[in-house]
């Protein structure tokens, strides 16, 4: 084995030195480049991740959205055509099973509307099994089924002096005050019938529908999770994830060098 | 031999589709007929009870939630009185006729039901387990009611309309005396 002279052993070490450096510029190169691309996706990653971490405390599932462009990207669409009638200043709405008083809803599991009248203080709505006594203000003050009513309901309608009459399959009958019983009728009536939904009232029942069903914790943990950018949206979330493991391992690499 | 397989299977896929339809809504009792046994054949004239704020509170704790409307309609006569009441099992609410006597369930029984699930409730050998029972000061049932399995949350809604109904016979019961 023949020995390696002094200047032969310093240009070796600087050769080392030489290959530690590049490797050292590349390993903070490539720490830099990943950074800077992923900069955005982390801090977009931490501030869900916190807010969702406190989900509960800030009543994420309760509060919903009502934003149209979001609503629409969730295709929350209501089922049936939305069904109007007006009683007095006020809007009575029906859809998806759902009774909504000018553009909000008031009651759920409500089936199809027979007819809609406004006595002073109250608003009078019938389906075929059911009468819903509201407040002005949507506030339900009774529902009325079965033994409270004279049988299932076709059409709703007010005479001449604003008493209130429904048609049911045995006859006429006419409400007694307060609703605590209904009189056999001969009088004529004139019935309620559905009217076209304005555009105003239509917006506002399709907000407040879709709000319903769409809490902030949804959004915001398929925003975290990539999802609500598509089907790509969750590998470009993964690859954050991994992007920064390698950050983490790139920098102990330095920060061990260094030392 | 395929043929008749064909057709049991066909057969077994209708029955299996018409069953929720024909579970749809089973009214086992009408509601006015049902209040007017509880009275002997004729019932008196309804009454109502607003459920002020004083009330809504234990309301709130029986039901667990809130009742959602401002007044409840019952019939009473003497010492005893009638409520019909809805309350949701699963998914659909269950029209339940509930008869008090002397503060205590003389007859509760589920008048109609739209669960798909959970219709074991009707019968006697359940509801029978209501009959006696009085609230005690913190609004539960007097006494255990054993449940049925499959249908928890129907005898869940049951027990709750039970307790709901004797608060009320103690409020209005409260008010006569």
């Amino acid at each position: 084995m023949t020995e390696l002279s002094p200047n032969h052993i310093e240009r070796r070490r600087n050769g080392d030195r030489r290959k530690i450096g590049k490797r050292k510029k590349l390993i903070l190169k490539w720490h830099r480049t990943l950074g800077l691309v992923s900069a955005l996706f982390l801090v977009f990653l931490a501030i869900t991740g916190v807010i969702l971490n406190h989900g509960p405390a800030l009543g994420l599932d309760g509060r919903t959205i009502d934003s149209p462009w979001l609503l629409d990207w969730y295709g929350m669409e209501l089922r049936d055509e939305i069904i109007s009638y007006r009683a007095g200043d006020h809007w009575l709405s029906w859809s998806d099973d759902h009774l909504f008083l000018d553009g909000r809803a008031v009651v759920e599991r409500a089936a199809e509307l027979n007819g809609v009248a406004r006595t002073e203080d109250v608003i009078v709505v019938a389906t075929l099994d059911t009468v819903y006594l509201l407040t002005r203000e949507g506030d339900l003050i009774e529902r009325l089924t079965g033994a409270a009513l004279p049988g299932p309901i076709v059409r709703l309608g007010e005479t001449a002096d604003n008493q209130l009459i429904v048609e049911t399959e045995a006859g006429r009958f006419a409400a007694k005050a307060g609703f605590m019983g209904w009189a056999p009728t001969e009088l004529n009536a004139l019935w309620s019938v559905p009217t076209p939904t304005s555009d105003p009232i239509r917006q506002k029942v399709l907000v407040d529908y879709r709000g319903e069903g769409l809490p902030w914790s949804r959004v915001l943990l398929d925003l975290h999770s990539g999802r609500l950018f598509g089907s790509w949206g969750p590998y470009v979330m993964d690859a954050t994830a991994i992007i920064l493991v390698i950050l983490a391992l790139t920098g102990l690499i330095n920060w061990k060098r260094r030392r | 031999m395929q043929f008749c397989l064909r057709h049991c299977i066909l057969a077994c896929v209708m029955l299996t589709l018409a069953l929720p339809a024909a579970s749809a809504k089973d009214v086992y009792q009408d509601p006015s007929a049902f209040v007017a046994d509880a009275f002997g054949g004729a019932a008196p004239e309804p009454k109502l009870l607003w459920v002020t704020r004083k009330l809504k509170p234990r309301v709130r704790e029986i039901l667990d939630r809130n009742l959602g409307q401002l007044r409840i309609r019952y019939w009473a006569r003497e010492s005893r009185t009638v409520w019909i009441l809805d309350e949701i099992g699963k998914t659909k609410p269950i029209t339940t006729g509930i008869v008090i006597d002397n503060g205590q369930i003389a007859q509760l029984k589920p008048l109609v039901y739209r669960e798909s699930h959970g219709w074991e409730v009707r019968y006697p050998f359940f509801t029978d387990q209501f009959i006696g029972l009085t609230l005690n000061n913190d609004n539960k049932l007097s006494e255990h009611v054993d449940g049925i399995s499959g249908a928890t949350l129907s005898v869940s809604a049951l027990k709750r309309v039970a307790r709901l109904a004797l608060y009320f016979d103690a409020q209005v019961s409260a008010k006569h005396d």
